[in-house]
């Protein structure tokens, strides 16, 4: 049987990028994948201020911009204390393809990661994934985001190694 | 909905607060009767539409390649120059393939992958970046796409300069 699209046309999609063509390719494959409705920004300041103004139920920012990136502008989301939404959905947008780079976007709380060039089914299965999959939120001193792991595995069998876990018995 | 744990030999706290997902756009966002695959389909030919108008940008781009090229060896110019061209040829990387341009892309992430985190560049790498830069031109002037032996040719030699111009100044 032949995958259904979800039906996005309830969802406030909010698009921050400095270039307007890139802004004008995401509105164009949205309005397709059936969200005729986008608020735009054009830095990571102006998304913050959109933010405030418009309600937005998932954000897609693209990493590289002028004054504040998209980088910074997913840290202030998680962390700032008069962030409007430390939980939102953040898609980052990069023409980095490094996993070093995908690390950072991840450690500073990015949901999913698009690399460029953009296709309308990478789009799509982002999107998809944030809305049948969230993952549980995270706060330590030193992280504020999505839950870096993808699985929860209670089934666990192996050596638990996380600085939470209770130490794995010996067996001697 | 907090977590706080002990360190397992309870000398201190670590402090970690787990948020249950929501699942409140999964609410909002029911599957519908429409076929994925069939709107896949349409979005990518309104993103082909879109690609006539792409390459006149491109274009224009290209020559803000050249002219940031152009200030590399001007005194006091060189780190912003060098950013510059950076972050045409990055956004170039991550535009080009999205339009059918595939070619624009692999040019424009070598040319990155010579400049980046350089504040300067030596005339092995000056004369790398001209000739990526002068590729660049070629392909948005015919334009090129791609999927041709000229492009294939094209690009193995610019990673062979790419490479010669990493080494440099190491």
């Amino acid at each position: 049987m032949a995958t259904k699209i979800l039906d996005i046309s309830q969802l406030n999609f909010l698009v921050i990028d400095d270039n307007a063509y890139m802004r004008s390719i995401l509105r164009t494959t949205l309005s397709f994948l059936g969200s005729p409705v986008m608020t735009e920004a054009e830095d990571g300041a102006s998304g913050l201020r959109a933010l405030r103004s418009f309600p937005v139920d998932i954000v897609i920012v693209n990493w590289m911009m002028k004054p504040i990136d998209g980088i910074e502008f997913t840290r202030a989301l998680r962390t700032a204390s008069d962030s409007p939404n430390p939980m939102l959905p953040v898609i980052m947008l990069s023409g980095h393809t490094e996993p070093s780079r995908i690390a950072e976007a991840r450690n500073a709380g990015v949901t999913e990661f698009l690399s460029k060039p953009v296709s309308s089914k990478g789009l799509y299965l982002r999107i998809e994934e944030v809305i049948l999959r969230p993952r549980k939120f995270v706060r330590t001193k030193t992280f504020c985001g999505p839950d870096r792991h993808r699985h929860d595995e209670d089934n666990f069998s192996g050596e638990r190694r996380r600085k939470t876990d209770e130490p794995t018995p010996r067996q001697d | 909905m907090a977590a706080d744990k002990k360190t397992p030999d309870g000398a201190g706290e670590y402090e970690v607060e787990y948020t249950p997902p929501s699942y409140a756009l999964k609410a909002k966002a029911p599957r519908s009767k429409k076929d994925l695959g069939e709107m896949l389909i349409e979005a990518d030919q309104g993103l082909a539409e879109m690609s006539k108008d792409y390459i006149d940008y491109a274009r224009e781009d290209a020559k803000r390649l050249g002219a940031a090229c152009d200030r590399f060896e001007s005194p006091g110019e060189a780190k912003d120059a060098i950013e510059t061209a950076y972050w045409i040829a990055h956004q170039m990387k991550g535009q080009g393939g999205t339009f059918g341009y595939p070619l624009i892309t692999a040019v424009g992430a070598s040319l990155c992958n010579i400049l980046d985190g350089r504040e300067s560049l030596d005339a092995v790498q000056i004369e790398a970046v001209r000739l990526h830069i002068e590729a660049m031109l070629l392909v948005v002037s015919r334009p090129l796409r791609g999927d041709d032996p000229e492009g294939a040719a094209m690009m193995e030699g610019l990673l062979k300069v790419e490479a010669v111009a990493r080494r440099a100044g190491r």
